[in-house]
């Protein structure tokens, strides 16, 4: 779709040619780009980093949670990232937030191996509130009360965890992990 | 710089112990191994040279005896330890005029928003959308109130001094949408006054009420001017995020330098100044040296008017550098210094002043100009091109 049709360099006037060598396009249609309708969007990265870029989401603003700021990969030196146990953006932070803190890998060893213990799946908090103290964190607080009170050792919590099935009933409930 | 094995050799014949301060490492294995030579060019060393040619790096006297202290210039590394930008930079006035005059045009010339496709009819996504439109008559937020194809679609340029192409009124604007509100609040200027929705929140606009149930709070985006800018703290990290920062410190005669030590041992200049920067600043900073090869020299020659003052040098071995211990205390007599430049580069942390152990007695994070401020004449002619502008 060239209209171009003339030499690139310019005479100049004083030489008073009939013929204008300036470069011309003369009147041609040129078709409409199809191109899709762009917003300006405000992007907030997981450090609180912003930028604006063209998009063609409608969404003023986009809060990314994962993203190279908090990922190991691009933060090598970052101690916190390392650590998947603390990491806020993971998949460790969803599970707590509706499981609780109980199954935490801390309190399943700071309870210990002996064979007193509860079953192994069962997580019993003995530490004070944590950060995210959650339904379960309560219900299982206190159905170890309970346990405590009637002197039980071993028994199946069967208020907590409707999601596994009390396993392994006998006193010789291995304390480690499945 | 010395060239060749001629100004080698001369140095071999005229100064006592041949060692890694006088000549480079490949000369050094040349010179050293006399088993290799023929005898020739064995007789050739002995001599003394003739007249040598005026090299500024190693003043060589005919004749030397066997006890003086080397004559030398003291070898220093230094690191040039900078933050790079964090933010772009911000925009001139003839960009963001480009920029809102090119957002406007572009409503003219795409396609037009395509609705229904992410709003569907009847929700109340659709509702707010029709109702933020109303005041902005166009599905974009940062371009002010303009309808390209209205009958002000022509009008598309703004008189000077107007906010709409400011990054902070864009920004404003994106979070004002974010949190339901319209673009802007009072009414609209000019021309759409006529067909005039004033007020956002108007509750007798068309699509009917909307109540204010919940007020959502959108979190701004931080400022671009920290408070390290505003209380212009010098040794913040977190000052012109838009420009790079370099680390210089005031050394114990009170002038202000880039951090330098001398390069001890079989150390080479990369591992020099690794050292150095943990033993001026502490272990607390995470830094990254660029390549072996230095990006600038400075050269300075000991005078006490205008006639040359070499000053007698101690070289004690260094904690830090295993080899510089092969050798125990030693003397040499310096006729000037010459610094090598390093490139590094500061990502976290920052400096500790109170683990410095050259005497230092504090420390800047300078842009460009304020190190031309702090630094004296003939350094900063050295060093000036190894900076960067932004």
């Amino acid at each position: 779709m060239h209209s171009l049709h003339s030499r690139p360099h310019v005479l100049r006037p004083s030489l008073r040619t009939p013929y204008n060598h300036t470069q011309t396009r003369h009147a041609s249609l040129l078709r409409r780009p199809i191109r899709p309708y762009t917003f300006t969007q405000l992007i907030t990265l997981s450090d609180g980093s912003t930028f604006t870029h063209r998009t063609t989401s409608p969404q003023p603003i986009y809060k990314s949670t994962r993203d190279t700021k908090n990922s190991v990969v691009w933060n090598p030196s970052s101690r916190k990232l390392l650590n998947v146990e603390e990491d806020e953006a993971g998949r460790l932070r969803r599970f707590r937030k509706r499981f609780g803190r109980g199954f935490d890998v801390d309190a399943e060893e700071k309870r210990g191996e002996g064979p007193e213990n509860t079953q192994q799946d069962e997580g019993v908090p003995d530490e004070p509130a944590q950060e995210e103290e959650s339904l379960m964190d309560l219900i299982a607080a206190s159905a170890a009360q309970q346990q405590q009170a009637s002197g039980k050792k071993a028994a199946a919590v069967e208020v907590v965890g409707g999601v596994r099935e009390p396993a392994k009933k006998s006193g010789k409930g291995k304390g480690g992990q499945k | 710089m010395n060239a060749g094995q001629k100004s080698a050799r001369r140095i071999a014949a005229s100064n006592g112990p041949i060692t890694r301060d006088t000549v480079c490492v490949s000369c050094l294995h040349r010179l050293t191994q006399p088993s290799r030579r023929p005898a020739s060019t064995a007789a050739a060393l002995a001599d003394p040279p003739s007249t040598p040619t005026q090299q500024p790096g190693h003043p060589n006297p005919p004749v030397s005896t066997a006890k003086s202290p080397r004559k030398a210039y003291q070898l220093l590394a230094s690191p040039v330890l900078s933050r790079p930008p964090l933010l772009t930079r911000d925009l001139t006035s003839f960009e963001k005029a480009y920029y809102l005059y090119q957002k406007r045009l572009n409503e003219r010339l795409a396609l037009p928003f395509t609705r229904y496709f992410y709003y569907k009819k009847g929700t109340p996504g659709d509702v707010e959308w029709k109702r933020k439109i109303k005041v902005r008559k166009t599905p974009a937020r940062d371009i002010g109130i303009y309808a390209a194809y209205g009958d002000e679609g022509w009008n598309d340029e703004v008189l000077v001094g107007d906010p709409t192409a400011e990054r902070e009124s864009v920004v404003e604007a994106l979070v004002r949408d974010a949190e339901g509100k319209a673009i802007i609040d009072e009414e609209v200027v000019g021309d759409a006054e006529k067909e005039g929705l004033g007020a956002a929140g108007d509750a007798k606009t068309g699509e009917g009420q909307r109540r204010d149930l919940t007020k959502v709070e959108v979190e701004r985006p931080v400022d671009r001017v920290t408070e390290a800018d505003k209380a212009n703290d010098l040794r913040s990290l977190s000052r012109k995020m838009d420009r790079t920062l370099y680390l210089l410190v005031k050394n114990r005669e009170g002038r202000w330098r880039f951090p330098q030590d001398r390069v001890y041992g079989r150390e080479n200049l990369h591992q020099a100044v690794e050292r150095i920067l943990v033993q001026g600043f502490g272990i607390d900073m995470n830094t990254w040296i660029v390549g072996n090869h230095p990006i600038g020299h400075h050269q300075m020659k000991y005078t006490s008017g205008g006639a040359p003052a070499p000053r007698l040098a101690k070289i004690s071995p260094n904690r830090l550098v295993s080899t510089s211990r092969d050798r125990v205390e030693y003397e040499q007599e310096e006729y000037g210094e010459k610094v090598f430049f390093m490139k590094g580069r500061m990502m976290t942390g920052q400096a500790d002043i109170a683990k410095n152990e050259y005497g230092d007695s504090e420390f800047r994070w300078l842009v460009k100009e304020e190190v031309e401020q702090a630094v004296t004449g003939g350094y900063w002619k050295s060093v000036k091109d190894m900076l960067a502008e932004r």
